[in-house]
């Protein structure tokens, strides 16, 4: 029974650790994706095919970005919108087109702009619309003038962040640097291994060279996730709590029965230290396996996650004729060896801890008292 | 040498946890379980009997007194050694089923030898040995919850032989059974002492069963009188 118990608590703090960290890492993953990504390095020196030679370097995207209102000619609505182009086609990246699809028109050759859904929703866009743009460029004489152009929509995308596909749009490359310039580039950079040691590498081939993390371009979210993962983890704190009272009771239940074998044992010759021994033993050999045993089905559960979430779902859905919100969350569940090891040892610190208590009333009790107990 | 001796035994008890005050069960006892001889204390129930037996057995210690086991002293003995003595020297048989409930009447028998020690194979046979002896060859495999009172008695007395001891303590052993199990039981403790040359220290409330043996004692005003 305390087996069963060690192995559910565990699988419970496995499997929602993995579902917390799943949906955290979706979300850090479009970011990275999408808005920040790994690095984005800013030289004068630098260029992307230069960037692309570094170790751990999958790859690296020239881009210039600018704000403007964009004016519906038709509808005449407005919204402010950051404008993204890109030199080289990020569209065929794995990375970035696993956060973004283009639903309609093309990127290709992207004469226009392409907006997102939620854009086209707001503005009551339609495909091949005229959209004023009104952002400021750099002038002769004033520092910073405002300009205007006119330029049809080429398309639409959707992406899993709905911020990011609110706030920006995209065109090509060549014509927003005809307006606004190359003097504030920047290069995209997606890491495939040790960030730092990229962020070390690019320095060292431009010691001038700025380079921006993901954590530090997103430093209020990332607060905040860190937080969020604190939370968690003080969340998760109640449920060991929880746990410890289960533990204790059921070693309370067990213990009027060891107690009476303990006895037993000291009557046929055993020295305390050997009985206590032989409950250690055996309140070490239940953890053991109970952990074993929700290592393995936790594990089991964590890489089933979105079949049992579907499966629930059609459940919910025969009974209530509603869908529940558990399948339409992208995210994969994941817990890494670390977390698993130290959920495992905190559990196996916490059932050793309540054996070693229960051993001690074992220890202390009185023979003569237990086996009259046990005769009345 | 007697094989159990107890020397001027006083025992108290705190009625509280506080120790505010104590009460005394036992009063300056002394008593021999002389060797290849069966020994039986009477009495009335709480007058202190089975503390009486335990205290003999070194399963609680004496307040005022010394108890001889084979002319050792327990109360000089660490826990460790005291063991050792109890495992080697005193066969215990209690009135409830004392078995290890997840062990077969075969491994409940051998564990005595096996805390000693002993080889599991040598510890097998004589277990065998024992349970063919006491008509238990059909119930090795069996669980103590699978085994009837006078079977678990049986299986009980076997294993208070396992270690050959020389002096079997029995607390109520025919306490728990019916009238056919309580006589069989009887007759094979008495046969132990008479056949075996092993002594026998009894406490029942039975006293046909008291009378058969050796010497009776009467426990009485924290006092022991002989009857017989």
């Amino acid at each position: 029974m305390i087996l069963v118990g060690i192995a559910i608590g565990l699988i419970a703090l496995l499997v929602i650790s993995a579902v917390m960290n799943g949906l955290q890492n979706a979300q850090m993953d479009q970011l990275k994706n999408l808005e920040s990504f790994d690095l984005i390095v800013v030289s004068d020196v630098l260029d992307p095919d230069e960037i692309e030679s570094v170790n751990d370097v999958g790859e690296a995207f020239r881009f210039i970005e600018t704000n403007a209102l964009i004016i519906d000619e038709t509808s005449e609505s407005s919204q402010s919108i950051r404008i993204r182009a890109f030199d080289g086609d990020i569209f065929e990246s794995p990375r970035f087109s696993k956060s973004l699809t283009v639903i309609s028109g093309s990127k290709d050759g992207m004469a226009g702009l392409l907006l997102s859904y939620t854009t086209r929703n707001r503005l009551g866009i339609k495909y091949s619309d005229s959209i004023k743009m009104t952002f400021l460029k750099r002038g002769k004489t004033a520092t910073i003038v405002p300009y205007s152009a006119h330029l049809p929509v080429s398309g639409f995308f959707s992406s899993k962040m709905s911020e990011f596909s609110s706030s920006t749009a995209f065109m090509d490359y060549s014509i927003l640097s005809g307006i606004i310039g190359t003097d504030e580039s920047k290069i995209a950079v997606y890491v495939s291994g040790n960030q730092k040691s990229v962020v070390q590498s690019i320095l060292s081939l431009d010691p001038n060279a700025k380079v921006i993390t993901w954590q530090e371009y997103n430093k209020a979210l990332y607060s905040a996730l860190m937080l969020e993962k604190t939370l968690m983890y003080v969340f998760l704190a109640f449920m060991f709590l929880i746990i410890c009272v289960n533990l204790k009771n059921s070693t309370r239940r067990l213990l009027s029965n060891k107690q009476k074998e303990g006895a037993m044992l000291r009557a046929l010759g055993c020295s305390r230290r050997s009985v206590n021994a032989i409950f250690l033993g055996q309140g070490l050999v239940i953890s053991v396996l109970g952990e074993i045993l929700g290592v393995v089905v936790g594990r089991i559960l964590i890489a089933n996650l979105q079949n049992i979430l579907k499966l629930v779902d059609n459940v919910v859905y025969a009974v209530s004729g509603s869908r529940t919100v558990l399948t339409q969350i992208p995210f994969n569940a994941s817990i890494g060896a670390i977390e698993t090891f130290a959920v495992c040892l905190f559990i196996f610190l916490l059932s050793l801890m309540f054996t070693f208590i229960g051993c001690r009333r074992i220890y202390k009790s009185e023979i003569m008292e237990v086996i009259l107990n046990a005769s009345y | 040498m007697h094989p159990i001796e107890l020397i001027s035994i006083t025992k108290r008890f705190k009625t509280s946890e506080k120790g505010e005050g104590e009460i005394t069960i036992l009063n300056n006892i002394d008593l021999q379980v002389l060797s290849g001889q069966s020994t039986a204390i009477i009495g009335k129930s709480g007058s202190g009997k089975s503390t009486l037996l335990h205290i003999a057995g070194g399963l609680d210690s004496p307040s005022e007194g010394k108890v001889l086991c084979k002319g050792t002293d327990f109360s000089s003995l660490d826990d460790k050694h005291r063991s050792a003595l109890r495992n080697l020297h005193i066969g215990f048989i209690f009135q409830a089923n004392l078995l290890l409930e997840d062990f077969t009447a075969l491994e409940n028998v051998m564990a005595p030898a096996l805390i000693s020690g002993k080889k599991e194979s040598e510890c097998k046979d004589r277990a065998v040995q024992l349970l063919k002896k006491l008509g238990l060859e059909d119930r090795m495999s069996h669980v103590p919850g699978k085994l009837s009172g006078g079977e678990k008695q049986r299986v009980a007395i076997c294993r208070a032989l396992m270690n050959e001891p020389e002096v079997i303590l029995a607390d109520e052993p025919t306490g728990a059974l019916d009238e056919e199990n309580a006589a069989e039981v009887e007759e094979l403790l008495l046969n132990l002492v008479k056949e075996e040359g092993r002594s026998l220290l009894l406490v029942t409330h039975n006293q046909d069963f008291a009378y058969k043996c050796d010497n009776v004692y009467l426990l009485k005003n924290h006092g022991l009188t002989k009857e017989k």
